[in-house]
């Protein structure tokens, strides 16, 4: 399956007034959009950003992942709700439904191909790369819009508590989407998704791994939000391959970090292939996901 | 009292643009204008918006129907709404 663009937006927050991102809606897209709340303006940047002025197909799907879901709007309904015994506000209600995102970016693209969101903790982006990858396999479809998005919530105490972050540790929002296509390969592929998989266990995934018999100089080994030190190391000897540890304090947490790993790996000229390996932590699981560059002679 | 409707005239355009996410200043909205339909383009989903903002702030519950449609006819309509059954 072929990436034909890319597009990112991540930022640190670091104080409990927002950064605004009217604006940049406004940039991405060349035009204001009305009655959404951070989530899908955090999407349409990110997916504004990736498709820039290119037209997208009309049957284009839209998979979008995330770790915890548009939060501040759940907040916006639950908040009165509970706390004062008042009914949400309309606007706020309407977008709890998750797939209201990717209504607004259908909408915005002219789409009116599948739409899916997939809420998984800690594969989100990987969760809706991979549904995205077997529904174009599966002739579903051939041309899929696939993101991630996590954002901040007001006041920063409460949200490192809710995502069980120490005090000062650093934390942002972040947003990124990628158009995967299927058949030949286009002139203008930037890169080759070759795999995305879950494995039952680190064994299982070590397996995999030793099987692939990984050029040191050409790979990329990323490690994700959630994998441990122990597992970095078994892989590392399995492998053969040094981690790329990126600053994991840049530009701070959020769930869905893997989604900005691609555009991580094809912004830096080292390496012919990205492996990005990320775990669950409450489980056994591992996700692999396996990125080829394609380099253009000039 | 008059300037009591004034202020709470002011607020209520900050409001209106709050709630139904406009990119306009308070003094671009005439206090007669017609809000629903009218140059502001709000619908009716902004309509809804502003009645739960308007019980929210003020706690005056502004009934589906005739009700709205009358408080929901200008700046000086929904003042008028608040004023007549603000509690207290």
């Amino acid at each position: 399956m072929w990436i034909r663009a890319l597009g990112d937006y991540s930022d640190t927050v670091d104080t409990d007034e927002l950064p605004a991102l009217r604006q940049l809606v406004r940039e991405a897209l060349g035009a204001p959009v009305r009655r959404i709340g951070r989530f899908i303006q955090l999407a349409l940047i990110g997916a504004g950003r990736c498709m820039g002025e290119q037209a997208l197909p009309a049957q284009t799907a839209v998979y979008l992942g995330s770790g915890r879901g548009d939060l501040d709007v759940t907040l916006e309904v639950v908040n009165p709700l509970f706390r004062e015994g008042l009914p949400p506000k309309p606007l706020s209600f309407v977008n709890t439904v998750s797939n209201a995102t990717n209504f607004y970016i259908a909408k915005h693209f002219g789409l009116a191909g599948r739409s899916n969101f997939v809420c998984n903790r800690f594969f989100a982006f990987e969760a809706a790369l991979e549904l995205a990858m077997q529904d174009i396999r599966l002739g579903y479809t051939d041309s899929v819009l696939v993101g991630s998005v996590d954002l901040v919530t007001a006041s920063l105490h409460q949200h490192r508590a809710r995502l069980e972050l120490p005090p000062e540790h650093p934390v942002a929002e972040g947003s990124h989407w990628l158009w995967l296509v299927g058949g030949a390969q286009p002139e203008d592929a930037v890169a080759e998704v070759q795999l995305v998989r879950q494995f039952d266990d680190l064994r299982a995934l070590l397996g995999h791994l030793h099987a692939l018999n990984l050029s040191s100089e050409r790979s990329w080994l990323l490690p994700g939000n959630f994998v441990d030190a122990a597992s970095i190391a078994e892989i590392q000897t399995t492998t053969g391959l040094t981690p790329v540890h990126l600053d994991a304090r840049e530009p701070g947490y959020y769930d869905s970090r893997a989604g900005g790993a691609i555009s991580a790996f094809l912004s830096q000229p080292d390496g012919d292939t990205l492996l990005h390996i990320n775990r669950e932590t409450d489980g056994e699981r591992f996700c692999l996901m396996q990125v080829r560059r394609i380099s253009r002679v000039s | 009292m008059n300037e009591d409707r004034e202020q709470l005239k002011a607020a209520l355009k900050e409001l209106v643009i709050e709630e139904c996410d406009k990119d306009v200043e308070p003094d671009e909205i005439t206090d007669d204008e017609v809000l629903i339909g009218g140059p502001l383009d709000l619908d009716s989903l902004d309509a809804l918006q502003i009645c739960m903002a308007v019980q929210h702030k003020y706690g005056v519950r502004i009934e589906a129907g005739p009700q709205a449609r009358k408080a929901l006819r200008s700046i000086n309509a929904l003042s008028d709404t608040i004023l007549e059954h603000r509690p207290g």
